[in-house]
């Protein structure tokens, strides 16, 4: 045989075999591709329950982290301006969705893209500080789980009385700028005549004029605590007062709160899991309902409940579903 | 041999059907498997999917019934007092009533269904009334004892009516979908809890559902709204999906059935696309969870598989071709040994044989290839040993063919019979290997003797002995093959008998002999013999060989005697022709001459009975003028007709106007035409041209027939016409002379052109003639390449045509004798100080044409010989000087070419060289000769004389006293002086007493004649350049002329002409000969 048809034969013998290799090889390879979540908040640490949740949610959907999810973390410590900058570098990084928590974060993801999609938690009231158009359609590229600051407050303030049947005052002492609060006001003052509590309402620019006012707070008196996610005012409230006071989310009662109510931080990330899988699976934010959160606590913690000579009532034990000791 | 190229076709042709067939196997099992594998993978599928659907709904069933179980364990049995005592309940009671306790325990129950049940947003308990009682909310502020009225509302009437309501969906918000579960206790108690639930659980489970790729799961409720999907975009546009086909399917009784022979429909999806629609019902709620799955999707296992079946279809088909490859090579390659192994063999390798051991056909085939080959290469061997048994016997006979042509070119193109006979013996000896040589004997037969003429190859000492041998007939091999005139051969002289040159042989080393007679008709010639040193016979072949060289042999000696014999008749005949040239010379020299002194006393006595008025004596001595010149013309012609027998005659060809020639003839003729009382008409063209040929025998030619005419016709017309036409390519020229004389009878015609013959022998005595004229006219024309016809009438006239090519094809001699015997034209008189250097040397050529000028001459040059000779006949110069040495023709040459050619050999030539061949030069006709370097005064007083004109002294030497006294008169017309001398004894008295300028000589005399007298002039010095100048009537011979070559300046013929031409051409002769000797006088003079 010529050695020129030889090499003819070999070159098709290999190409013969080559060809299912490569077939098998680039079904292999089908790029399973690992998916960057940029994850913005204000935090002090990285470990913020809210993404906890997230990170729970999302391995509950079959998303390992390091396999299939990477995440960009960038907490800023409540600094605005780094909120801001964090913002713009995870979107110049390139991440495939932006995961924030709380308001500030949330517009400053915002801010810096239309395009990357973002899903928010923690935030009070989403059509009311603009995040969203509705909550049915959010248009845009946000979406995410309402904490529903606003309309949970009268439930708070529900909740105290009922923990504090002699309640007679409460105060509630918020910052002006907070819109979420201000929106809250109107249905506090309902609350407040329904349940037949006299209610100061005191806004205030800074944290040092929440102390002048809370000087003014009166054994009988109680507080609510207002929505922000800043820790000064109910940091404040915590430390200063000795009086009765309500928060909104069970974090508090942790630190020694007396009793919260309100979404579950952890839960807010899990939430938010299902819509980022949503979104993942190719669904458009724009098309996402703004989901309220579905999970909201009562904590109540009985020793604080003792320093203050309370007495629990039942109704508050029954209802609540975590109690710290 | 051109052999198509089938490179790899069976090994392709065995690869194909391999891959063929394994590929066609291969291809039905994977279409079989995808047929079945589609069937199964979409059962499966539909089996996968239809059990989600079914666990879907399960869980959704569950959700909702786990919730109406959680919420009616709230329920309690009415108290009894409760309905008689509505209103507030008071706290602060102490005691309080069973409704008291009933409603705490009721509104705990709401609060631990909240803290429990996340989807429960509220709970609801609405009295028998149908008024709000209580009301527990995640987000609403709680109430108790509202009394809102819910007894119109839905909830209550059908919960009260059959204990328990499951609403429609709802959306709160928008965005959150909720039902209300409404539980009653009994039928008995009408009291309602109201549940609302957020159904979002229910998406969840939905969501959850991973149905392929592409495949949804979603939840239609009993009013056909769909409730659940992926896509909740879709949910919240309250999409109502109750006419759509998979629905109708689902609510009709096979969809109800979910039979399993079609347990899904295919139809078109929620969002486009053909689906495989698959449903389960929820009983308890009505709800219908359907999954569906694109039909693109469906296929995609089914892809996967065709991908898996083309992956190993594609395996299959590469180990195939492997296997085939394999297999092919396996099988082909015996094949392709075996073809390799025939191209071999057919490319002529005979020794290749074919090695396949694969214990099959095609070893049995190769097996029997090699022994076909084996067989070819013995045959082919055979064939070439007889090819080159015939090849050698072809090249011997070629070898002998060429030989004998060897031979026969030889005795061919030589006639040198040692030659001959040389070549025959050694071709002899070498074809028959004759080692010991080989010798031809010629048989001489007076002596009887075998006499050795060629030898080859053999040794000296015998060379020497064979003439002394002395072998006669019957006397050795040699003697024998002569007696018996057959070959004859000795095969070993060692044993044969005895012979008187054996032991000569044998001492030689001479063992076989081998004798071939050459014979002539049976006359014996001669023997070839060859020896050779081994003993044994020489083959037949050789003998026949040998014969052949025999025969060519005697041929050769044959043809050596002939040539000798005509050879020899040759010279004899160059003797007798010599012989009758000088007979006819000498006699007509002895005619004429006495003829001369007739003709020459006659006019004489006539001329003084015209004076003295004797009329008396006119008649007779007018005809015995007539009869003299009449034998003269007879003479003449005789001459003439003998020196074309002898083809002595020459022809001077020239170019010459032909109406000029017509006009000559005419007007010479005129006068005897007019005599007879004719009229002379001439018809020829103006522009006739000119012509090339003899003109001075055209005008014999001419004259001769003009003059028949002119004496045959008596008061008639004599007409000369000429014309030139074309025929056949050439120019042709007729002349003809047309008469209205006699006339002729066409046997008279026939004998018209035979020598000494005219039209019958009356007309010779009544008009006289020779009787030559037409013959040596029709003689001459033919010389010319024409001829001469006739047409005639008796009492009518002829007419004689002559028709010449105008341009003879004769050649006029280059280097005819220098000696004319016709009138030269008047030469050209040259300028008379026109000097001609003929010199190689350039510088020699300057200097000498520098130096002639100054000296007044004029100067044309020539840088050779050939040169020189056209410049000559060109310019034709007062005086020539010649370089002897010169590379192309030498001076002596030049010199005799000068001297031989009439126009130019009155040109006085000095001779100028560094040789002193003054002799040589002088005997050549030089005029002086001058060794390098010239002296330039002698030089010039040379050509100073030359180039003079003037007349001297003439001694006139001849024995006839008439033509003296012709001559003598002549020339003292012309202003010479003459002296007369009878004799060439007389003469050289005369040359002592006085020298001559010039000699004019007659050759034949009495005492001394013309050529013993220049011998003894030229012998002394004072008179060796006194030129000569021969009047001869004699017919010179070639040899004559070479005697006369150098010693005389001209010759010219007495008789050939008229005697006035004669006289008029010697007095244009003779001053060119004084100045050349007088010019070759003055440096002695001057010396």
């Amino acid at each position: 045989m010529a050695p020129r048809s030889l090499a003819h034969v070999h070159a098709i013998c290999v190409a013969l075999f080559l060809f299912p290799l490569l077939l098998s090889l680039a079904q292999a390879q089908q790029p399973q591709r690992v998916i960057r979540i940029g994850v913005l908040n204000q935090a002090w640490a990285a470990n913020h329950p809210a993404v906890d949740g997230l990170k729970e949610g999302l391995r509950d959907q079959g998303y390992i982290e390091g396999r299939d999810v990477i995440y960009e973390t960038r907490f800023t410590k409540g600094d605005p301006d780094a909120t801001s900058a964090a913002a713009k570098e995870l979107v110049s990084s390139g991440v495939d969705l932006i995961f924030t928590s709380n308001e500030p974060a949330t517009l400053a993801a915002k801010e810096a893209t239309q395009r990357i999609p973002i899903v928010f938690t923690l935030v009070g009231d989403p059509v009311l500080t603009g995040i969203v158009s509705s909550l049915a359609k959010p248009g845009g590229n946000l979406t995410g789980i309402s904490s529903r600051a606003t309309e949970l407050a009268p439930k708070r303030l529900e909740v105290l009385k009922t923990l504090v049947a002699d309640l007679r005052r409460v105060w509630f002492i918020y910052y002006r700028s907070d819109i979420t609060d201000t929106a809250a006001l109107s249905s506090l003052r309902e609350a407040a005549r329904r349940l037949d509590v006299e209610l100061v309402v005191r806004g205030v620019n800074d944290s040092a004029e929440v102390n002048l006012l809370l000087k003014q707070v009166r054994p009988g008196d109680g507080l609510l605590a207002p929505a922000v996610d800043t820790l000064d005012i109910p940091a404040t409230v915590l430390e200063a007062a000795n009086v009765p006071s309500v928060f909104p989310t069970a974090l508090w009662v942790e630190h020694g709160a007396l009793v919260s109510y309100g979404p579950n931080f952890r839960s807010q990330g899990v939430q938010a899991a299902r819509l980022i899988v949503k979104i993942l699976r190719g669904g458009r934010p724009a098309d996402l309902p703004v989901e309220g959160a579905d999970r909201i606590d009562l904590a109540v913690n009985l020793s604080t409940a003792r320093q203050l000579q309370l007495i629990v009532p039942t109704k508050i034990l029954v209802r609540a579903n975590l109690m710290q000791r | 041999m051109n052999i198509p190229q089938f490179r790899g076709r069976l090994f392709w042709k065995y690869l194909a059907v391999f891959i063929f067939l394994v590929g066609g196997v291969l291809i039905a099992s994977s279409l079989v498997e995808l047929y079945f594998s589609y069937g199964e993978t979409r059962r499966s599928i539909v089996q996968l999917e239809r059990e989600k659907a079914v666990a879907a709904a399960y869980r959704i069933e569950q959700f909702v019934l786990s919730i109406e179980r959680q919420v009616r364990g709230t329920l309690y049995p009415a108290p009894d007092d409760t309905a008689s005592v509505p209103g507030r309940q008071e706290r602060s009671v102490v005691r309080p009533s069973m409704a008291d306790v009933i409603a705490q325990q009721r509104e705990y129950g709401f609060l631990q269904l909240l803290r429990d049940i996340p989807a429960i947003m509220e709970v609801r308990h609405l009295d028998a009334a149908g008024r709000e009682r209580l009301l527990v909310s995640r987000v609403e502020l709680d109430a108790v004892d509202r009394g809102l009225n819910f007894s119109e509302s839905r909830e209550f009437q059908v919960t009260a009516a059959k204990k328990r309501y499951l609403s429609s969906v709802s959306f709160r918000d928008d965005s959150t979908p909720y039902m209300s579960i409404a539980v009653a206790l009994n039928e008995a108690s009408p009291e309602v809890t109201v549940a609302t639930v957020d159904l979002r659980a229910i998406w969840d489970v939905i969501s959850n559902i991973r149905v392929g790729g592409d495949g949804y799961a979603y939840v239609v409720d009993a009013e056909g709204r769909l409730i659940a999907h992926p896509d909740i975009s879709l949910v919240l546009q309250k999409r109502d999906l109750s006419q759509s086909r998979q629905v109708l399917y689902a609510r009709s009784e096979a969809g109800v059935m979910s039979s399993k022979d079609a347990p899904f429909t295919v139809t078109s999806g929620l969002q486009g696309g053909d689906v495989l629609s698959m449903h389960a019902a929820i009983p308890q709620l009505g709800w219908l969870v359907f999954i569906e799955q694109p039909l693109t999707e469906l296929m995609v296992p089914l892809r996967t598989q065709t991908l898996r079946s083309a992956v190993v279809l594609l395996l299959g088909l590469g180990l195939s071709v492997l296997a085939s490859v394999f297999l092919a090579r396996r099988m082909v390659a015996p094949i392709r040994r075996l073809q390799e192994g025939a191209a071999r063999v057919g490319q002529g390798d005979l020794d290749h044989r074919i090695d396949i051991h694969t214990g099959d056909e095609l070893e049995a085939l190769a097996v029997e290839f090699n022994h076909a080959t084996s067989q070819l290469q013995d045959s082919q061997r055979d064939l070439e040993q007889k090819v080159q048994v015939r090849t050698e016997a072809l090249t011997r006979s070629v070898d002998e063919m060429r030989a004998l042509g060897e031979i026969g070119r030889v005795v061919s193109s030589t006639l040198d019979l040692d030659t001959v006979l040389d070549t025959i013996i050694t071709h002899a000896v070498e074809l028959s290997h004759a080692d010991a040589g080989g010798t031809i004997y010629e048989f001489d037969e007076p002596s009887g003797v075998f006499k050795p003429r060629a030898n080859h190859g053999v040794s000296e000492t015998y060379a020497k002995v064979l003439p002394e041998l002395q072998i006669r007939v019957g006397e050795t091999s040699v003697g024998l093959c002569a007696a018996t005139r057959k070959p004859y051969q000795t095969a070993d002289l060692a044993t044969a008998d005895y012979s008187r040159v054996r032991e000569t042989l044998l001492r030689e080393g001479i063992r076989a002999v081998l004798a071939v007679p050459l014979l002539r008709e049976d006359q014996l010639i001669g023997a070839l013999v060859v020896r050779r040193k081994v003993a044994g016979e020489f083959s037949e072949s050789v003998v026949t060989l040998l014969q052949k060289f025999a025969d060519q042999s005697v041929l050769a000696i044959q043809n050596a005697r002939l040539f000798q014999e005509i050879r020899e008749k040759g010279i004899q005949l160059e003797a007798a022709s010599q012989m009758k040239s000088q007979f006819l010379a000498n006699m007509s020299h002895e005619l004429r001459t006495p003829l001369n002194a007739i003709i020459g006393v006659t006019e004489m006595l006539q001329e003084d009975a015209v004076d003295l008025h004797r009329d008396d004596e006119l008649e007779p001595l007018d005809q015995v003028l007539r009869a003299a010149r009449h034998l003269l013309a007879l003479i003449n012609d005789i001459l003439d007709l003998s020196k074309i027998e002898a083809g002595k005659m020459d022809m001077h060809i020239e170019s010459f106007s032909i109406r000029s020639l017509v006009d000559d003839v005419a007007r010479t003729i005129r006068t005897m035409a007019e005599k007879n009382g004719n009229v002379l008409a001439v018809d020829c063209a103006i522009d006739i041209g000119t012509m090339q040929a003899d003109p001075t025998r055209i005008r014999q030619v001419l004259l001769n027939l003009a003059s028949n005419a002119s004496k045959f016709t008596q008061n008639g017309t004599v007409t000369i016409m000429a014309r030139r036409d074309a025929d056949q390519g050439r120019d042709w020229i007729t002349m003809a002379v047309s008469d209205t004389g006699i006339g002729m009878s066409d046997e008279q015609m026939a004998r018209l052109f035979q020598d000494f013959v005219q039209a019958d022998a009356s007309t010779t005595r009544k008009y006289g003639g020779t009787g030559l004229g037409l013959a040596i006219s029709r003689r001459l024309c033919q010389m010319m390449g024409g001829d001469i016809t006739v047409t005639s009438e008796p009492e009518r006239g002829s007419t004689f045509t002559i028709r010449l090519p105008s341009e003879s094809g004769i050649q006029r001699p280059a280097d005819s004798g220098g000696v004319a015997n016709r009138s030269a034209p008047a030469p050209q008189v040259a300028c008379a100080s026109t000097i001609l250097v003929i010199d190689d040397d350039q510088s020699v050529r300057e200097l000498t044409e520098r130096f002639l000028l100054r000296e007044g001459f004029s100067v044309v040059t020539a840088s050779g010989g050939r040169e020189g000779l056209r410049l000559a006949s060109e310019v034709h110069p007062a005086a020539i000087t010649l370089d002897v040495l010169m590379p192309d023709i030498d001076g002596w040459t030049v010199l005799a070419a000068i001297k031989g050619n009439p126009e130019l050999s009155d040109i006085p030539v000095i001779l100028m060289s560094i040789l002193d061949e003054r002799t040589r030069g002088y005997a050549l006709g030089a005029t002086d000769y001058m060794v390098k370097p010239v002296d330039r005064d002698r030089l010039t007083a040379a050509l100073r004389s030359m180039c003079r004109q003037g007349n001297g002294w003439v001694l006139l030497v001849d024995d006839d006293p008439m033509i003296r006294r012709t001559m003598r008169l002549s020339l003292e017309q012309d202003g010479w002086s003459v002296r007369e001398a009878e004799s060439g004894r007389n003469a050289l008295d005369q040359l002592r007493q006085a020298r001559p300028d010039v000699i004019v000589l007659d050759l034949i005399m009495p005492q001394m004649n013309g050529f013993e007298f220049l011998v003894e002039m030229r012998r002394c010095a004072e008179w060796v350049d006194i030129p000569v100048l021969v009047v001869t009537a004699m017919d010179l011979t070639a040899e004559d002329r070479a005697r006369l070559n150098g010693d005389v300046e001209r010759v010219l013929q007495k008789g050939a002409s008229e005697l006035d031409e004669l006289l008029r051409e010697l007095g244009r002769a003779l001053p060119g000969c004084i100045d050349r000797s007088r010019s070759a006088k003055v440096p002695e003079v001057g010396a």
